[in-house]
């Protein structure tokens, strides 16, 4: 079975160089992997192939690694084009706001990652599949987008417009939604509220297949071994706080813990006595990485996990094998000690 | 009120900004505060929230009366203000320096109830629940809204917005004239368009685009410029870097003849690290420059020591 690593943290600190470096290690070593990525940056993408695009291709000159870029658009349409009869879905792709839901809903770009990820994973093509999560609630909003999705079509507000689905029929207004709906429309001057309704009830179509889905991705998560990526900052450690309370509800317990930007330790008061330059310079850094240990020890402290250190770079690696070695030197980063294999 | 330990004292010496401005507006600390709204955003991880709460804080030491809005995560500014929690109720950490979280359902019953005068709230909440959480651009407008009314409020000189990054703000930006073209004439129309106005509205509401100096965040900054210039959605106050290593003046055969060892391995990484955040910095072209604050641990004390570091000029 295809296994699963979603790699996850608050923004900026190196996702998607961390789940590129993974797959590329997993690669080296002989298995099939795919990397689902979130808009990389140049050079990274210029390291996996610049055809990055929402179908997996292979990463050139490097075997056994494929990479595919998450498009949350596209992904919607098919959604709807799987759990709607034909007649439904042309109208709802039609729908003025559908191009609107399916680019703004919150939840839509993490849905679509998870989606993707669930896809590319049933499909056995691959050994593993290593997820980059989008930047927007660094992960969480992934994990909980099935559930919010469900939410989105056959949530309580729905219910109240609809009452209960009935099979193979066109709900209709209830008799409490419909007075308000039009006292509604008074103040927005038309009947706007009345197509978000029938817009509504077109989704609501697709709830028996998308809730049946939805619930297969979140088995996909629950077998998934996560990566968590961090720095000493005070942003991705509370974010990291939140992880760790809030991630057993929709997933594994974190199974690595990464500490990117790392100095070394031993930076922290190691300056001479000269004065000069040189040792101005170490004393900063030496504050910088003496914080950071602080903020490592927290962390072993309070989760009982010792962080994997990535050391911090100038550059992030610019080639296939660079990516590999950085996950490579890093211990504890393969299947094997993620648990999946 | 809550008892506060933000330093707030006038600066002596503040260090001296880097030049430059951008089109139209003068790029001075006054200029840039001279302003009933300002939106400070940036790609995830660059300092937005810091940036914001260390902006607040310089305007309130310069006599203004401000106040710090959360537009979406409170944590961010909670910290850096040291307000503890933060909720749809101002608190006053410091006075002239109050900070509130716009909580979306909070925001919409105030819309619904006092810019729409809906009658009947209890039946219309729901409906309009609805409404705002399918047709996108309502929950937006109702936050650009809620920043929009606190900024003609006589109670505050300005209101700074710490607000989402760069991949979500321009949904924000644009919501008012999507909703204005989405529904007929109505109130809500007009509420959308009064807004689209006092957005841009130069001398109203300005956004600050904070960037770090690397591939990413500088290129979205630079997308998110250009984006509002060509959409003439809200004008851009300031360009600003953060984390920026100072010069290290040290040459690269210096550096060579020293042996191996911490002082020569952290003057490397300065150097290098220094290299490549020029020529991110030289695509930016920031108004401004923010240090990285070496060992600096807590977010309050982040804020309180960038807000020394206002100097546009």
């Amino acid at each position: 079975m295809t296994g699963v690593v979603l790699v996850v943290g608050s923004g900026g600190v190196g996702k998607t160089t961390l789940s590129a470096a993974i797959a590329a290690d997993i690669a080296r070593n002989g298995r099939r992997v795919l990397v689902l990525t979130v808009d990389p940056a140049r050079s990274l993408a210029r390291a996996l192939g610049i055809h990055l695009g929402n179908t997996p291709s292979a990463v050139p000159g490097f075997p056994r690694l494929d990479a595919a870029m998450i498009d949350a658009s596209e992904s919607w349409e098919g959604l709807v084009r799987t759990h709607a009869d034909p007649a439904t879905a042309q109208r709802l792709v039609a729908n003025r706001f559908f191009r609107a839901v399916a680019d703004r809903f919150p939840s839509g770009q993490a849905y679509a990652a998870a989606e993707e990820m669930t896809r590319h994973a049933d499909s056995d093509q691959w050994d593993a599949v290593v997820v980059d999560t989008p930047p927007s609630g660094g992960g969480i909003d992934v994990l909980a987008s099935p559930r919010r999705i469900r939410g989105l079509v056959g949530g309580r507000a729905l219910r109240w417009l609809t009452g209960p689905a009935i099979p193979g029929r066109r709900a209709l207004y209830t008799v409490t939604a419909r007075p308000a709906l039009r006292l509604a429309d008074t103040v927005l001057g038309g009947p706007l509220l009345e197509d978000v309704a029938e817009f509504l009830m077109d989704l609501r179509v697709t709830y028996d297949g998308i809730s049946k889905r939805s619930r297969h991705v979140e088995s996909r998560f629950k077998t998934a071994a996560t990566v968590l990526v961090t720095t000493a900052d005070p942003g991705p450690m509370r974010e990291t706080a939140r992880f760790f309370s809030e991630l057993p509800e929709w997933a594994s317990r974190p199974r690595a813990v990464v500490f990117n930007r790392a100095l070394p330790a031993e930076w922290w008061r190691a300056g001479g006595n000269g004065g000069d330059l040189l040792d101005a310079n170490l004393e900063r850094w030496g504050a910088e990485a003496h914080r950071q240990t602080e903020a490592r020890a927290e962390l072993a402290a309070r989760y009982g996990m010792i962080p994997l250190v990535v050391p911090w770079m100038a550059e992030a690696p610019t080639t296939p094998a660079g990516l590999a070695d950085l996950a490579g030197a890093t211990e504890r980063l393969d299947l094997k000690s993620l648990g999946l294999d | 009120m809550k008892r506060c330990d933000i330093e707030l004292g006038h600066v002596s010496s503040a260090p001296a900004g880097t030049q430059g401005r951008r089109g139209g507006g003068v790029a001075t600390l006054e200029g840039v505060l001279d302003r009933r709204l300002l939106i400070v955003t940036g790609k995830g991880g660059t300092g937005r929230s810091a940036l914001a709460a260390s902006l607040a804080i310089r305007a309130a030491r310069e006599g203004r009366r401000v106040l710090a809005v959360a537009m979406a995560d409170p944590h961010g500014l909670a910290g850096h203000l040291r307000t503890g929690g933060l909720g749809a109720l101002p608190v006053e950490p410091h006075p002239g320096l109050s900070v509130v979280a716009i909580e979306p359902a909070a925001a919409l019953d105030e819309y619904l109830r006092l810019r729409l005068k809906v009658p009947r709230l209890g039946v219309m909440t729901r409906a309009f629940r609805v409404l705002a959480d399918t047709v996108p651009g309502i929950r937006d407008t109702v936050v650009i809204g809620k920043l929009l009314w606190e900024a003609t409020r006589p109670e505050w000189d300005l209101v700074v917005a710490d607000a989402p990054p760069t991949g979500q703000i321009m949904s924000f930006l644009r919501a008012p004239s999507t909703i204005e073209g989405l529904v007929p004439a109505s109130r809500v129309q007009d509420q959308a368009a009064w807004m689209r106005r006092m957005l841009s509205d130069s001398e109203v509401a300005a956004v600050v685009v904070a960037a770090t100096p690397e591939d990413l965040p500088v290129t979205e900054a630079l997308e998110t410029i250009a984006a509002l210039t060509e959409e003439r959605l809200v004008a851009v106050a300031a360009v600003v870097a953060n984390r920026v290593l100072p010069d290290l003046l040290l040459d690269r055969a210096r550096l060579d003849r020293e042996p191996p060892g911490p002082r020569h391995d952290a003057a490397l990484l300065h150097l290098e690290v220094a290299t490549r955040q020029r020529d991110r910095l030289g695509e930016l072209g920031a108004d401004q420059s923010f240090p990285l604050l070496f060992g600096i641990r807590t977010p309050g004390e982040v804020a309180s020591r960038l807000a020394d570091y206002w100097s546009l000029s």
